[in-house]
């Protein structure tokens, strides 16, 4: 299942994916209006990203009384169907990570699309914290990526 | 649809308990920059120079740009005036501060927020939903930053909401009280903590849901796609990403002072220095509001992480006092941010208490029956607990070096200050351009400071501007044009003035993309003229223009030391009347007495 993968401890908080989301998405910038969410651990200086997993079983989806979550056939992304959502957040209890969230403006559940196989907070993540291996695969530029920023615990 | 953008400002009376909201005018909209031209314009148009700078009724205007809170590469930064009782005299101070509240405070619907009067209790401000509560902010007195922090967004169940705070030194008092965003970021070198505390504020709580429009969406994203792109490819954006401000010492560094200046730090001191915190302190990377950079470090000591720490507060915390173990400078570091204290001035209000305690000027009982030996750290923790308790010495202390002197009549000659305001880490005389740009601009950081190295200028896009063979007062006036123009747009001064790795047109296209207005590079730099020219006015407001800016104490011309040879005082002189001939400016009359 293709998703895109979290380092966690390669995480600044920049904040990036949260607004090329919102603006790839909604044509604007709010953190509110991104589907990936960077949330700060406590009192500590360490940051958490928060996206759809796109699970093989989802939770979501079997719990979704009106069947809105549905899995896109063309990437097999877990996405909302606005038609159908009635904004009643069972999704959002029953997702293992908490990565649905409620946009703020329909009042319905919005979680990553994976941009149709080309997610854009990827691209502008600099630190190598989110990536996306395709089939389970990562590219040569991912792995560049990955060993540009590696920890740097001793260096330099 | 276009989505063109309205600027609002809010207005807070804490006095009155009353908040309102005013558009910013069609003029300064069209222009295309906010942020300190903001600021300024509003103490210019508001403030008359009879009421005292020390009076708790001064204002605090804190603004961001149009670029804030979008995707534009290392736009999170946020232009904070006030007036700072630091300054001699005291007067208007500018300051930038990165982190993250600035754009929360654009997703919260406002670019400008003013804060008036004092509150009779402590209070926290809370904005959210484009209104705003004054809370009471009696269990919160006493905390210090972290633990208001997460009192706070615990009290609003709400952990993304952005918290500026002040600690127990902004409440009781201390000059030189600083405030803190997020656990980590302050850029406050001019004491706004201090005028939190004077009006009874405790913090600034900040919950933003409302986004930021952009007029040209996909054009937008892609110049923010070919930027970020641009500043992880440099080679010293790169060296940026992988030291942090650390980055500025060694080679591309050089020469900051030790011991209160009486010595000055070889390439090869600093880079064991920076060694030996990556090897034994350094835990991972903390990247302010949209930064591809992520030049703040996390630092991992006795199971505690904890951000913040950058070279000119640890320096001042640590060879500056005559403290070489990363372990002591650290645990310094980590009282000053929950205690809501800068570091740099500590650090030097502590190297003019041991310099004069080494050199017979102060005795041990103008130390408050102590003794002040280099490097001696439980001397520090008492005095830092003295400046913030008010006990023995401390009423004094909290007044920074500077006034310290002053009061006690001793050791004047000493400090290390320029117009009053403690210097930054970096030896003036390591380098002329630096001492000019530390005369005319006190109040910044040193890694901020836009002096042109000449290393690096030889390999970006300022050098098209600025040639190396310019005379220094025209690099220092050219680079420093350009740290105003980061301010008036929320972008980071390394990236558009050190480094630069933004330029003019660069910041012209994106504020086009997202104002949907016309913006060029010409306009965008006379708005820089315009804001340069309102600083210069709010700066003289307080000694009607006579003592006038570019001075440094006279210390720094005299051989004070066997390893810094001085600065040459007629060759700073040309350079200052060089700078005031580039400005168009006059010189004070009592300057040109002096020479």
């Amino acid at each position: 299942m293709d998703t895109i993968t979290l380092l966690p401890e390669r995480c600044t908080g920049c904040l990036s994916c949260e607004m090329a989301c919102s603006l790839s998405h909604e044509g604007s910038s709010c953190s509110c209006l991104s589907r990936i969410r960077i949330k700060k651990w406590g009192e500590i200086a360490l940051y958490f990203p928060i996206v759809c997993q796109h699970c093989e079983n989802a939770p979501c989806i079997t719990t979704c009384p009106t069947k809105a979550r549905k899995r896109k056939t063309e990437n097999g992304a877990v996405v909302t169907d606005e038609k159908w959502c009635v904004g009643c957040k069972s999704c959002i209890y029953a997702c293992p990570y908490g990565a649905p969230v409620i946009h703020p403006v329909t009042g319905k559940t919005m979680t990553c699309d994976l941009c149709d196989g080309k997610p854009l907070c990827v691209d502008v993540c600099s630190v190598g914290a989110l990536s996306y291996p395709r089939n389970g695969k990562f590219s040569i530029e991912q792995m560049m990526v990955s060993l540009r920023t590696r920890p740097l615990v001793g260096a330099p | 649809m276009r989505k063109r953008q309205v600027g609002k400002k809010l207005y807070i009376d804490l006095t009155l308990q009353r908040s309102w909201i005013e558009e910013i005018s069609a003029r300064d909209l069209d222009s295309g920059v906010g942020g300190r031209y903001l600021n300024g314009k509003f103490f210019l148009d508001q403030i008359s120079s009879s009421i005292s700078p020390s009076s708790p009724e001064f204002p605090i205007a804190l603004a961001v740009g149009p670029l804030a809170g979008t995707l534009a590469p290392c736009s999170g930064w946020t232009s904070i005036s006030a007036f700072s009782l630091l300054l001699d005299p005291p007067g208007y101070a500018h300051a930038s501060m990165p982190g993250h509240w600035g754009p929360h405070l654009r997703f919260a619907g406002f670019d400008q927020c003013i804060i008036q009067g004092k509150a009779e209790r402590p209070v926290y401000l809370w904005i959210d939903g484009g209104k705003v509560r004054f809370e009471d902010a009696k269990s919160l007195w006493g905390k210090d930053t972290i633990e208001t922090t997460v009192a706070i967004q615990e009290e609003k169940e709400d952990r993304d909401a952005e918290i500026l705070c002040i600690g127990p030194a902004g409440e009781r008092g201390v000059l030189f009280a600083n405030v803190v965003n997020r656990f980590s970021w302050t850029g406050d070198h001019v004491g706004l903590g201090y005028a939190f505390g004077a009006k009874n504020l405790k913090a600034i709580a900040v919950r933003g849901r409302q986004s930021v429009s952009i007029d040209r969406p996909d054009t937008f994203l892609k110049l923010c796609l070919g930027l970020k792109d641009r500043i992880y490819h440099d080679r010293n954006g790169s060296r940026l990403k992988e030291e942090g401000t650390f980055f500025f010492l060694g080679k591309n560094g050089g020469g900051l002072g030790i011991k209160n200046f009486n010595e000055i730090s070889s390439s090869e001191l600093e880079e064991k220095w920076k060694a030996a915190y990556f090897k034994e302190f350094f835990y991972g990377r903390e990247g302010c509001f949209s930064c591809p950079i992520h030049c703040g470090r996390i630092t991992q000591m006795d199971g505690e992480y904890f951000g913040g720490v950058h070279l000119e507060a640890a320096w001042s915390l640590g060879p500056r006092i005559g403290i070489n173990d990363w372990e002591s400078t650290l645990r310094l570091y980590r009282l000053c941010q929950r205690k809501g204290l800068d570091p740099c001035s500590v650090g030097s209000l502590l190297s003019w208490l041991m310099d004069g305690f080494e050199k017979g000027v102060l005795s041990s009982l103008d130390l408050g029956h102590t003794e002040c030996w280099w490097g001696d750290v439980e001397a520090v923790v008492r005095v830092i607990d003295w400046v913030i308790s008010g006990k023995e010495a401390g009423d004094i202390f909290r007044q920074g070096s500077f006034r310290t002197a002053k009061n006690l009549g001793k050791g004047l000659d000493l400090v290390a200050h320029a117009d009053g305001m403690d210097l930054p880490v970096r030896d003036p005389r390591s380098s002329m351009e630096y001492a000019l740009a530390l005369a005319f601009f006190p109040a910044e950081w040193d890694y901020l400071r836009s002096i042109p190295s000449r290393e690096l200028l030889s390999s970006n896009a300022f050098a098209t501007k600025v040639s190396g063979d310019a005379k220094i007062a025209e690099q220092v006036s050219a680079a420093e044009e350009l740290k105003i123009l980061a301010d008036l747009t929320s972008f980071c001064p390394l990236v558009v003035a050190r480094l630069p790795l933004i330029s003019v047109s660069d910041i012209a296209e994106l504020t086009a993309a997202v104002t949907g207005r016309a913006c060029d590079s010409v306009a965008l730099m006379q708005e820089v003229e315009r804001t340069i020219q309102v600083d210069k006015t709010l700066s003289e407001m307080n000694d009607n223009g006579k003592n006038g800016l570019g001075a440094l104490p006279p210390r720094f011309f005299r051989d004070q030391s066997s390893s810094v040879p001085p600065l040459s005082k007629n060759l700073f002189e040309r350079e200052v009347s060089r700078y005031y001939q580039k400005r168009r400016w006059n010189r004070p009359t009592k300057m040109e007495e002096e020479l």
